[in-house]
């Protein structure tokens, strides 16, 4: 898939919006994961062999893979012979999303690096590439998702759990900004996201320490309003079993 | 010639069992005590895990009960023996660490439910006179204090809840975990990769860590003035006060100490950060060390070394 298909073929896709933000420079907090977009009826021909030669290049670390749902996880994992398929709980390397985009297209695969897109057809890929050209359009696509530096840094957050008295009530996503609001003992607390970050901006606690708390971004990152028993946790790998202070 | 059946397959025999050696199992939790989050990481089943916990609530909830401000109890074991730590860091720290400033902090009202305010020079001095743990008479049936005394017991007494817990999981047998109640922290045994346990120190002023600590069998606490605190007209009034000015001390962000015992942690990070020469007090303790920051946010190692690694 050159530049031009890529764009016209998959921005319809939802699950490209952090990465549209990227390339627009828009995203503040840089924490795009590298991906590859592998458009194909049958992602278990060509998937492993493309996972196997970004391993050789180092870009992904280890054979860790998350299949997610995937609806050809096992036809998957059965073609990735030496890789270890792990839950999102475990320490992950690559993650694989499956999208049915709105229409056909031409089958292909791009990889994307630092918000760049990366021509790959050259070498051992050409031959790949025209082969699966000849093949018939589909909407079928595939993308592996893996850590890039600042992620593995533990530097960014995706998502983060919200309990109350110990007891999970939500999770949000920190890629989108937002206003939530929740119910306390000692009245509402607004939570808001901006910009990949966290923060409680108004409570009805009596010493507003959650309030003063700077915002949670990064995975471990932790907001407690201990009145309303309440918490938020950023979720990801950290460089940490736990912390103090 | 020999064989080499047999040893190919007593070798395979081991990968296969290793294969199929069930994994150790690890029980992360989180509970709310000392208003404060309560991390607990064991490794046991689920199973053990629901009585240790039972455990440990147990032990926090009468540490908060007896050590609560201006508790009534000046008499059961449990407050004698962590008046007798208290009474010892008083003595080797200068007064840096003391217990009697409860009339203090609640002067300034840094107590729950009290509404925090700067009082006059008058007022302060007049809360001196009720502070310092001389003053204190111990009797065989208990501590006699004068009145409007008032003892609180915040810089020692999650420490020593956390080093009671932890005590009670490695008589129950549970070799590898750490408790941290809300960063007063034991940790021993290994971490789930077999490793020292990897202790994020906060930053004190912005999300994020300070520095890793790679330890284990140790403890560890910190004190700052980002935990409780109050501004007036861009001036921070934390709740660290300095026994001998009446004042929050200054100086510092904050002071995380590493040791053998979370109780002897916790009052140290205190009077480390109350006094201006920490090193000197270390010199009492050869066995602990310090990461202080101060209030320009200069970082500095006092007293004995451990595997530390600073980050972002």
């Amino acid at each position: 898939m050159d530049r031009r298909d890529f764009i016209k073929g998959v921005v319809a896709s939802s699950a490209l919006a952090p990465l549209l933000l990227s390339l627009r420079g828009e995203d503040k907090a840089g924490d795009t994961a590298d991906a590859l977009y592998l458009l194909s009826e049958t992602p278990q021909a060509c998937l492993p062999r493309l996972l196997e030669d970004l391993y050789g290049q180092g870009i992904i670390r280890a054979r860790h893979i998350d299949l997610g749902r995937h609806p050809w996880a096992e036809d998957l994992a059965a073609a990735l012979g030496s890789w270890k398929v792990v839950s999102r709980s475990e320490r992950t390397d690559v993650v694989l999303r499956f999208e049915s985009l709105l229409e056909a297209h031409r089958p292909s695969f791009t990889l994307v690096r630092n918000g760049r897109l990366v021509d790959w057809r050259k070498d051992n890929w050409l031959e790949l590439w025209q082969r699966m050209g000849a093949d018939e359009r589909t909407r079928r696509l595939t993308i592996a998702s893996f850590s890039n530096r600042r992620e593995a840094a533990g530097l960014t957050g995706e998502a983060a759990v919200i309990s109350i008295g110990g007891r999970i009530i939500d999770r949000i996503s920190l890629k989108e900004n937002g206003l939530r609001i929740y119910p306390g003992r000692t009245g509402r607390l607004y939570v808001r996201v901006k910009r990949g970050a966290l923060r409680v901006e108004e409570a009805g606690c009596r010493h507003q320490i959650c309030v003063m708390t700077p915002a949670a971004s990064r995975p471990g990152d932790r907001i407690l309003c201990a009145p309303n028993r309440f918490l938020a946790e950023v979720e990801g790998r950290r460089a940490w079993d736990t912390m103090i202070g | 010639m020999k064989q080499p059946f047999p040893a190919a397959a007593v070798l395979s025999a081991l990968v296969l069992a290793s294969a199929c050696a069930p994994k150790e199992p690890w029980q992360a939790r989180t509970l709310i005590f000392f208003d404060t989050v309560c991390d607990v990481n064991l490794s046991c089943s689920e199973l053990e895990y629901i009585e240790a916990e039972q455990e440990i609530s147990r032990i926090f909830e009468t540490v908060e009960a007896l050590f609560a401000p201006r508790a009534a109890d000046a008499s059961s074991p449990l407050v004698l023996r962590l008046y007798g730590r208290a009474q010892e860091t008083y003595r080797r720290s200068g007064g840096a660490f003391d217990i009697t400033i409860a009339p203090v902090m609640e002067l300034w009202g840094m107590y729950n439910g009290q509404r925090r305010r700067i009082p006059n020079p008058e007022e302060i001095r007049s809360a001196l006179t009720l502070v310092g743990m001389e003053k204190i008479v111990q009797k065989p049936d208990g501590l006699r204090l004068a009145p409007g005394m008032g003892l609180d017991w915040g810089g020692i007494a999650k420490g020593f809840g956390v080093d009671l817990a932890a005590q009670a999981m490695i008589e129950r047998g549970i070799e590898k975990g750490f408790i941290n109640a809300g960063g007063d922290l034991y940790c021993w045994g290994t971490n789930p990769e077999g490793r020292p346990w990897r202790i994020g120190v906060r930053h004190p002023r912005r999300q994020g860590y300070l520095a890793v600590l790679n330890i284990a069998n140790l403890g560890t606490a910190t004190s700052g003035d980002y935990q409780r605190y109050f501004e007036v007209d861009g001036v921070r009034y934390h709740h660290i006060f300095d026994p001998k000015t009446g004042y929050p001390a200054r100086g510092k962000q904050s002071v995380t100490v590493i040791g053998p015992e979370t109780t002897v942690c916790d009052a140290l990070s205190t009077a480390l950060f109350v006094s201006q020469r920490p090193e000197d007090i270390l010199k009492a303790y050869p066995e602990y060390g310090a990461i202080c920051v101060s209030e320009a946010g200069k970082i500095t190692l006092a007293g004995k070394k451990f595997n530390v690694s600073f980050g972002r």
